[in-house]
């Protein structure tokens, strides 16, 4: 059973919580108009999320949405095919104390939409009620993104608390390429004292799968600091030709660190899901990749 | 297995329900709020995930009537498990029992040992 609210007749609609923050924040940037004019048909790939203030939003309004939609889809698992990754989430994010890396975080369409999911099953009574404090570091290279992310997670606080979920965060200036700056980043997660470390990477493959050399260091290093714990690396892309090609480079590196790791992949069908734009009521179709690498430590 | 959702409701609530009222209470919130509709195996998922990854389970103490001596009540003191804690022990005891080794027992009891001497009752 899943909460009407959010999957009606086989399409997503987002939750409540994650469009009014976005609304509001799209209001506050004076660009509603051009999320309400653009259309995904026209720019089949939309735009990647850039360093600069511009390619920021360009991509916020873009491609938030469309990031929310496939995290969405994951954590809902309208169709019963990934049932075990979907399970997995759903019970880290149950009760207890949770790290979670946010990296690199953009906007926070993908936390944002983990989180008010889960609000809504727990509104449903779909999952447990349980107290969960959620701490989560969150790195990215445009400081602009850092701007509205931390707008947007102030924004839906309130409305996590009535359903017992606690969240705090925090920002950081992370540049994928350094290793020095990922070594920052991780100490920063790794210092709360948590039952469960969840490094959250979604929507990267678009740069990395062209240079990844260039960002294998880093992701080496990420893996290495959590292959002792109780730890979770999910890895959301959409279904493309450099989410694969990334995906394959990043189950060689695996291998070689968490060896006694539990890995669980999916991917969406071909003819993908629809969801549905809260702004203009358009249907658009959204894909998935998607890799999950369990440890307990 | 068939039914967890009941079987460990039931079990948690029975070993609660006269020794610990507040826990009880505790847990009847817990189930109230989870219909276990979501999935069929949301509840072992969830319990089974905890159970690994969790270092440090809540307990709380407090003191149950023993008996009046020279018009003194005694008291018990008591550690229990906060109400998601006996609700993963029921689980956890349910696990056990389908091990072979249990497979004919007919009584099932676990003793935590005091560190140091209490009296015995």
């Amino acid at each position: 059973m899943i909460p009407k609210s959010v999957w009606k007749d086989n399409k997503l609609h987002q939750p409540e919580a994650l469009t009014t923050v976005y609304r509001e924040k799209l209001e506050a940037l004076g660009v509603s108009q051009q999320v309400i004019d653009y259309d995904p048909k026209k720019k089949s790939k939309g735009a990647i999320g850039g360093q600069d203030e511009s390619e920021t939003i360009t991509h916020f309004i873009e491609r938030f949405l469309a990031s929310a939609a496939r995290v969405q889809f994951v954590v809902i698992d309208p169709h019963k095919n990934l049932n075990d990754i979907s399970s997995d989430i759903k019970a880290s994010f149950c009760s207890g104390i949770i790290s979670v890396l946010d990296i690199p975080c953009g906007t926070g369409a993908s936390i944002l939409s983990l989180l008010c999911n889960i609000r809504e099953i727990r509104i449903h009574k779909l999952l447990p009620c349980l107290p969960v404090h959620i701490s989560i570091t969150a790195g990215d290279y445009s400081e602009t993104a850092l701007e509205i992310y931390s707008d947007l997670l102030t924004g839906i606080k309130q409305s996590l608390e009535e359903v017992n979920m606690f969240m705090d965060y925090k920002t950081h200036s992370w540049d994928a390429k350094d290793l020095s700056s990922t070594d920052k980043i991780m100490s920063i997660f790794l210092k709360h004292n948590a039952e469960e470390y969840y490094v959250f990477m979604s929507a990267f493959s678009g740069e990395v799968a062209k240079n990844f050399d260039e960002y294998k260091d880093s992701i080496l290093h990420i893996q290495t600091r959590v292959s002792n714990l109780n730890s979770c690396i999910l890895h959301i892309e959409p279904e493309s030709n450099p989410a694969e090609k990334f995906h394959k480079k990043l189950l060689v590196l695996m291998n070689k660190i968490m060896g006694r790791t539990k890995i669980l992949e999916g991917k969406s069908y071909k003819k993908g899901f629809l969801w549905v734009h809260p702004l203009t009521d358009k249907e658009i179709i959204g894909q998935y990749s998607i890799r999950l690498f369990k440890r307990y430590g | 297995m068939a039914n967890t959702y009941e079987t460990i409701a039931l079990r948690a609530l029975n070993a609660t329900k006269t020794v610990n009222p507040i826990t009880y209470l505790g847990i009847r919130c817990f189930l109230d709020s989870f219909s276990n509709e979501f999935d069929e195996n949301g509840l072992d998922n969830f319990i089974r995930h905890k159970l690994k990854v969790r270092q440090h389970w809540f307990t709380w103490d407090h003191k149950i009537y023993k008996e009046i001596k020279e018009g003194e009540f005694i008291y018990r003191d008591f550690i229990s498990l906060s109400p998601f804690g006996v609700i993963s022990e029921a689980f956890l005891l349910r696990e056990l029992l389908d091990e072979k080794c249990f497979e004919h027992k007919k009584i099932f009891i676990v003793i935590c040992l005091a560190k140091k001497s209490v009296q015995k009752f």
